[in-house]
């Protein structure tokens, strides 16, 4: 395995909301190497956006981080001053978020947002800048670039504008790419083109990738390690396939089971998982899962489960008390 | 509401037209070669309004001096234009920079750039022109600064709320991603964001602030004569009213015409600018 590019250790986030504290991140821990493609899944509210957030020292108000660290290359970015986390943002990490439709200035042109990274961080003139701008969009596929550059973002399609955003991610070459559900507003089609293309950056600057997504289907054909986070925990974590054909906690086994598939009989209900998702406000001591978890063992409700490793493949942990493929054996499925 | 943009856009060519033709008469009205605005004629003194040469040719007749008033008017104009036009410039930087810094870093330093606002407020604004100006004494800089200063609050209190909104766009926070600092991202990001409306208040406090100057000009304390202005006209021409009004009628026109003009333009300017206000 290669040196990990950023390592997060015990990462708590609190936030304040009247009297009450909530937990959207509750001590999480892992590890991204170089070059490694790494897909986050989590439905909303699972502290997946909000890490990377505090990552970048961009939380909303009336969040803060409590404790542990976030080492980028050898330096903790918790520690940094503002001054030294804008030298990092933009520069080492790029991030390309959800919304292409309201993530660009409405007001300035394509060409003016993408040369302005580079004007900041590599110190480049504007004129180079713009012609550094403009290979850039020739890079993620924006046809007639020179004429482009001109345009303002309301001229340009949803992918279109998400083909900018990557160009503006990459714009100084980081080493880290977080796509946060980057490709959650786009067709279908245009997610897949849009997921290729990054596939193919990502190859050609050699860069990791974290790719943040409620999707599990896309994480499949695109990362090799995926993570599984639930109310502000890691789940369960390991390689893709390993993962995917033999989950090891129940809430990834219901996430799989929820996906419509296309061998299934027409009309037949989709699997949905029962309960509510849980309140950062009010967490359970044990397995944040046991409530709606038809598995759940008394030692769930109990007590909160480390990562610990699954069977004899490498990289592949689960926090769960119980062994999912004893305990569907022992219940008959969840019916 | 298709009836009312309609009579919004035609109030709107007016009012726009109407400008123009100011600024036209403010800048090239002087080439036309009429009298100087100074000159006095006692011969020829509150000569009515007429085409007849034998005393000079005086459109809109003389005052109590014997100066045309046509030509007083005309300078007057420019004498207003252009204390109106830079008393908003400066109002409008001095207010839209406060708006930006309060809507932007929020907290503290909103709480007091707000209550600052609040204490400007309270005061009636033509009090504290004649205080300060009283103070200060009358003069051309003197009378800008003090229109500037009771301006200000109007941008800075709609810019403050405009930020707040584009504060929390995703775009904005792509801005901070890619690393930007703050000075870059107010001035901009934001800034061009919040221009439409920092203008839209400009047109307003444009018609406000003529008004204010002509007011305290015909109070003594605006523009100094002999320079001519026409706040100052209406004063002088007020005891003449019963034998002479085209003195204090021509230019109390002027004024009326020049307020209702920005006016129209202000409000064509804020449907144009934000659709959503019918």
């Amino acid at each position: 395995m290669a040196e990990p590019l950023f390592r997060i250790r015990n990462l708590k986030i609190r936030i304040q909301n009247g009297g009450e504290t909530g937990y959207p991140v509750n001590d999480i821990s892992y590890d991204l190497c170089e070059n490694e493609t790494l897909g986050i899944v989590g439905e909303s509210g699972s502290g997946k956006s909000m890490h990377v957030l505090a990552m970048l020292g961009l939380l909303p108000r009336g969040l803060a981080v409590e404790s542990g660290e976030i080492v980028f290359a050898g330096r903790d970015l918790l520690k940094m001053n503002a001054q030294e986390l804008r030298n990092v943002r933009g520069k080492e990490i790029g991030i390309v978020f959800q919304d292409p439709m309201t993530s660009l200035n409405p007001v300035l042109t394509v060409g003016r947002q993408i040369s302005e990274v580079l004007v900041r961080h590599k110190r480049l003139d504007w004129r180079s800048a713009r012609a550094r701008a403009r290979e850039l969009l020739e890079l993620v596929g924006i046809p007639d670039a020179e004429r482009r550059m001109r345009a303002f973002p309301f001229q340009f399609s949803g992918g279109m504008r998400q083909r900018v955003m990557i160009a503006t991610a990459l714009a100084c070459e980081p080493r880290l790419l977080i796509a946060d559900e980057a490709t959650t507003a786009l067709d279908v089609t245009i997610q897949a083109q849009v997921i290729d293309l990054i596939r193919s950056l990502k190859e050609r600057f050699g860069m990791s990738v974290l790719w943040i997504t409620h999707d599990i289907g896309v994480v499949a054909g695109f990362a090799e390690t995926v993570q599984v986070m639930y109310a502000g925990q890691i789940m369960e974590r390991g390689p893709v396939r390993s993962v995917f054909y033999n989950p090891a906690s129940a809430y990834t086994w219901s996430l799989l089971k929820s996906l419509p598939r296309p061998d299934q009989v027409a009309g037949e209900p989709l699997y949905q998982i029962p309960g509510q998702p849980p309140n950062p406000f009010r967490l359970a001591k044990g397995d944040p899962f046991a409530e709606r978890n038809p598995f759940a063992t008394p030692r769930c409700f109990e007590e909160r489960p480390a990562l610990r490793p699954v069977g004899d493949v490498q990289g592949h942990e689960v926090a769960a008390w119980y062994d999912l493929k004893t305990r569907i054996r022992e219940t008959g499925g969840a019916e | 509401m298709r009836v009312s943009s309609k009579f919004g856009s035609i109030a709107g060519i007016i009012g726009v037209s109407l400008i123009v033709l100011l600024i036209a008469v403010a800048l090239f009205g002087p080439l036309l070669g009429l009298a100087s605005p100074t000159a006095n004629n006692l011969m020829a003194r509150l000569a009515p309004p007429s085409f007849n040469t034998t005393k000079g040719l005086h459109l809109f007749g003389t005052d109590q001096l014997g100066r045309d008033v046509l030509s007083r008017t005309i300078h007057g104009a420019r004498v207003t234009l252009t204390i109106g036009a830079t008393a908003v410039l400066l109002g409008g930087a001095i207010g839209i920079v406060i708006g930006l810094v309060a809507g932007y870093y929020g907290r503290w330093v909103d709480a007091v750039l707000m209550r600052i606002v609040d204490v400007q407020l309270s005061i009636p604004l033509s009090l504290l022109a004649l205080l300060v100006v009283g103070t200060i004494g009358p003069s051309l800089q003197n009378l800008i600064f003090v229109l500037a200063l009771t301006s200000w609050v109007q941008y800075a209190r709609v810019v403050r709320g405009q930020v707040l909104v584009v504060r929390e766009r995703e775009y904005i926070q792509s801005a901070h991603a890619i690393g930007l600092g703050d000075v870059r991202i107010i001035f901009q990001h934001i800034l061009p964001n919040v221009l439409s409306a920092a203008l839209v208040i400009a047109t307003i406090e444009l018609a406000r602030v003529i008004i204010l100057e002509a007011a305290l000009s015909f109070l003594g304390l605006g523009v100094q004569p002999p320079s001519p202005s026409w706040g100052r006209m209406l004063a002088e021409g007020r005891s003449y009213m019963s034998s002479a009004p085209w003195i204090a009628i021509f230019p109390g026109a002027a004024i009326f015409i020049t307020a209702l003009s920005v006016n129209l333009t202000g409000d064509w300017l804020r449907d144009l600018l934000d659709p959503k206000v019918t």
